[in-house]
């Protein structure tokens, strides 16, 4: 710890040339004057470390005992600094750079997001951005309160939001509306009726009346479960004494069929392997800045590439300051492998029909390749077993 | 009363009380720490500086510190602190 005392305060080698040095030591000590590290190097001289503060008052009690008293060292913070005294270009730097961070430092230039599943950031950041808040804001001219209030009026999907501004990084906390769950109307009657065409497997009603039966075909629309519960008289005269109308439920399962079908051309356009032109920009506070002039023409007939190179915080926080660079490759026109094409429309098809079927399951497909020199096309039948019950309720 | 009149009065007082010296009566106070290291409190100045010889006035009396390669590593007007290859220390 005292090397750092040391060289905070910094240190001073002295060399004492004299016939009486014990002198100097007394003159020293009774002065009030630390020192240490002496060494003796004849009997008329010797070298002493000691505070830098202590230098001056040092050489005028080496003339009072009758020394020669010289600087031979400097060491520590203060010697260092001094070597830049006249230096007044860096002095002049570090003052625009202090005065930069400070004027820097009342700019909000980091936007995190927090407290969002369902809600991009991208749309929560362009909804305070159309309100006049951003990357380059002034910190302390936000009005936080009116800033929440208008994004939650703008957003319906969030219940609160807020802005914590600290220093150039603005935090944006917010909570989404919770959706509001499907409630069933038990007090309306309703039927369930078949969502699409099938051969019934199952039957399991739990209120109403089941109006199908295994084994029987329904159409998309017919009633599989009423809600209608017709009572008759018991003495098989089939005469209606009373009809009450209720809310069926149940689920009914069905083998269905489906369809689905996907094609790809065999001839697709690519960026060609080659650059066709290369520019470079600027990012300032969210802003690009082309040094390349007008070259949009080439936006048209090529693939455009834009990588953005930003200066990085040593967290990983990006800064809106950086370099981008684009590339554009003019388009060409490349055959698609037919195999490629196949795999890739199959693994499409069977990702689209585990989504619609949902809670069900695909129990047999057939699938049949066309290709032409176009295109390729694959085609899937799909026998499945779902639950094609959907409740509709009555008017 | 004289200054080493009353010196002598507080010394002999805390010799009777049980009292330390150093306190009472500013007696110098030294210390040895093996053979080569010597500190010493409540000095009163050195009186001569060598490599092989220091003398270091304690008030009443005088220390001889003899040895090779002495040096003096800090002073202050309290304490100092002597190292080297100490190989005798005089009182006179």
């Amino acid at each position: 710890m005292q090397w750092l005392v040391n060289f905070l305060r910094g240190t001073v080698t002295l060399r004492v040339r004299g016939p009486f040095l014990e002198r100097y030591f007394n003159i020293c000590a009774a002065a009030g004057l630390g020192f240490w590290k002496s060494r003796q190097i004849s009997p008329e001289e010797l070298e002493v470390t000691l505070a830098r503060w202590d230098l001056n008052r040092a050489i005028a009690l080496g003339e009072k005992a009758l020394c020669q008293v010289e600087v031979v060292e400097e060491a520590g913070l203060p010697a260092f600094l001094c070597r830049f005294r006249r230096r007044y270009g860096m002095a002049a730097g570090i003052l625009l750079l202090a005065g930069v961070f400070l004027v820097l430092s009342r700019f909000v230039l980091v936007i995190e997001v927090e407290g969002n599943t369902a809600v991009p950031d991208s749309v929560i950041l362009a909804r305070l951005q159309s309100h006049g808040f951003g990357v380059g804001s002034y910190g302390p001219g936000v009005d936080v309160r009116a800033l929440s209030n208008s994004v939650l009026l703008d957003l319906e999907e969030l219940s609160f939001l807020t802005v914590n501004i600290t220093g150039i990084r603005a935090q944006v906390i917010v909570r989404e509306t919770e959706p509001a769950p499907e409630i069933l109307d038990r007090s309306r009657a309703a039927d369930i009726v078949a969502e699409r065409d099938g051969v019934i497997v199952d039957v399991d009603v739990t209120g109403g009346e089941g109006v199908v039966e295994k084994g029987q075909a329904v159409l998309e629309g017919e009633v599989l479960i009423s809600g209608m519960l017709v009572n008759e008289r018991g003495d098989g005269s089939g005469e209606v004494t009373s009809v009450k109308q209720v809310m069926a439920r149940g689920e009914v399962w069905a083998m269905t069929s489906r369809t689905l079908r996907a094609a790809t051309p065999l001839q697709a356009l690519r960026p060609g392997a080659e650059e066709e032109q290369t520019g470079w920009g600027l990012t300032i506070l969210g802003r690009r800045l082309n040094f390349y002039g007008n070259s949009s023409n080439l936006d048209t007939g090529c693939d455009k590439m834009v990588i953005l190179y930003p200066i990085t915080l040593p967290d990983g926080e990006e800064l809106p300051f950086g370099l981008w660079k684009v590339t554009w490759r003019p388009w060409e026109t490349a055959s698609v492998n037919a195999e490629s094409a196949e795999r890739y429309l199959r693994r499409c098809l069977a990702r689209r029909l585990e989504t619609l079927v949902e809670d069900g399951r695909v129990m047999s497909s057939r699938w049949q390749v066309e290709q032409t020199a176009e295109a390729v096309t694959v085609t899937v039948e799909a026998q499945c077993l779902e639950q094609i019950g959907r409740t509709v309720y009555l008017e | 009363m004289g200054e080493h009149t009353w010196n002598r009065i507080l010394e002999k007082t805390a010799e009777t009380f049980d009292l330390p010296g150093d306190v009472v009566a500013g007696l110098p106070r030294m210390e040895l720490v093996g053979s080569g290291e010597f500190w010493m409190e409540g000095h009163r100045g050195i009186l001569s500086y060598g490599a092989e010889e220091i003398l270091i006035s304690g008030g009443r009396l005088v220390v001889r510190l003899r040895g090779k390669e002495l040096e003096l590593r800090s002073m202050n007007a309290n304490t100092l602190c002597i190292s080297g290859q100490i190989a005798g220390v005089d009182l006179e």
